[in-house]
């Protein structure tokens, strides 16, 4: 990703947004995938998220780590978004309902990687924002504790909710595997 | 915690997606102006105000001539209305950008803050639907009264469309609301 940041901001500012790219930039390109199916609907929002993320390091206090920060305003902006086309969209729902619906699947010996990240990415775009922040989270290999400063939920709950997503996705790729 | 094996595989899946070449410049991101990201709650208060005004005027400019005084009356009430409604809501209305650092609060705030302002402005629809009612029912019952002069009957086919619309309209907020409402209660008690 290219990053021409030619801007009026202060020196400070721009030097935390270089890190915070540097840092998190691959992060941040993959964060949008799980808010927005539409790609250029999702090119816009990661531009979105650039835009907050730089305008919100005109005010970094160090109330957390950079790589804390830069989540939270990204998550955080895609959350607003969800919010804001929520009248266009289907009904969210919590990862407690999806998993009332599964039913037992056989363990598939193959696993076509295209069709697993369908999948998760079919699952996270059903989810509620706060859902979706710890399940990508989570895929991007964070810890419990990591997360729970980025969502402010506590480590158990978000230590529940991991659980129930892992057995959400195995589930559905079961489920796809099978059918394959 | 143990790693089943399709798991892993998401997992890679997820961290290996294709990589998109786009450049972030941030001069051309703060001259962007994207439609689909402007305010939901913004864009409903201007295009139901603008709807109500347009309507208005229309009625004003082919009745008003005829100094019907009910006609005019009812164009003055809707724009009293609008001009309430615009004064009442210019917070919403007005494009502005939140505080630098208001999009660092944890999910959880951030989140509730968002559901809590998204509920509020559609149990206040009453209000900022309302010019557009009145618009509608005004436009309605002037252009029936002015096709087949003093038959209400005619017009009643109109009224109950326009009173159908009202009712699902309402109807539909008033559920969002409770959706939304449900949703506030959820996570308030994690």
């Amino acid at each position: 990703m290219g990053h021409g940041a030619k801007n009026s901001g202060s020196q400070e500012q721009n030097e935390l947004y270089t890190r915070a790219v540097a840092e998190c930039g691959r992060m941040l390109d993959r964060l949008p995938g799980g808010y927005e199916a539409d790609p250029d609907k999702r090119r816009d929002l990661r531009q979105e998220i650039h835009l907050q993320l730089w305008r919100s390091f005109g005010a970094f206090d160090g109330r957390c780590s950079l790589k804390t920060w830069t989540l939270r305003v990204a998550h955080n902006t895609a959350a607003s978004y969800v919010v804001r086309e929520r009248r266009m969209n289907a009904k969210l729902i919590s990862l407690e309902e999806i998993e009332r619906t599964l039913e037992s699947v056989e363990q598939p010996r193959d696993i076509d990687r295209e069709m697993a990240l369908r999948e998760v990415q079919q699952v996270i775009l059903k989810l509620r924002p706060l859902d979706r922040q710890i399940i990508i989270s989570y895929l991007e290999g964070m810890d419990a504790a990591s997360i729970a400063d980025i969502t402010g939920l506590t480590a158990a709950n978000i230590a529940m909710k991991i659980h129930r997503i892992k057995k959400i996705l195995a589930h559905r790729i079961r489920e796809e595997q099978s059918y394959a | 915690m143990r790693e089943l094996p399709e798991f892993a595989a998401v997992r890679a899946a997820w961290l290996n997606q294709p990589e998109e070449d786009i450049p972030v410049d941030i001069e051309h991101i703060h001259r962007r102006r994207t439609w689909e990201l402007f305010s939901t709650t913004r864009s409903e208060i201007i295009s139901s105000i603008g709807a109500a005004l347009f309507f208005a005027s229309i009625v004003a400019w082919r009745f008003a001539p005829e100094r019907d005084r009910l006609v005019l009356f009812a164009c003055a009430g809707v724009i009293v209305w609008a001009a309430v409604t615009v004064f009442r809501f210019r917070e919403s209305i007005r494009r502005h950008e939140p505080q630098p650092d208001a999009l660092a609060r944890t999910g959880l705030e951030h989140y509730r803050a968002e559901l809590l302002r998204r509920r509020d402005h559609l149990r206040s629809a009453w209000i900022w639907h309302g010019p557009l009612l009145l618009a509608c029912i005004l436009s309605a019952a002037t252009l029936t009264r002015r096709i087949v002069p003093g038959r209400l009957w005619d017009a009643l086919p109109l009224f109950l469309l326009l009173a159908g619309w009202a009712v699902i309209g309402i109807k539909r907020r008033v559920r969002q609301a409770l959706e939304l409402q449900h949703e506030i209660d959820e996570i308030s008690g994690v």
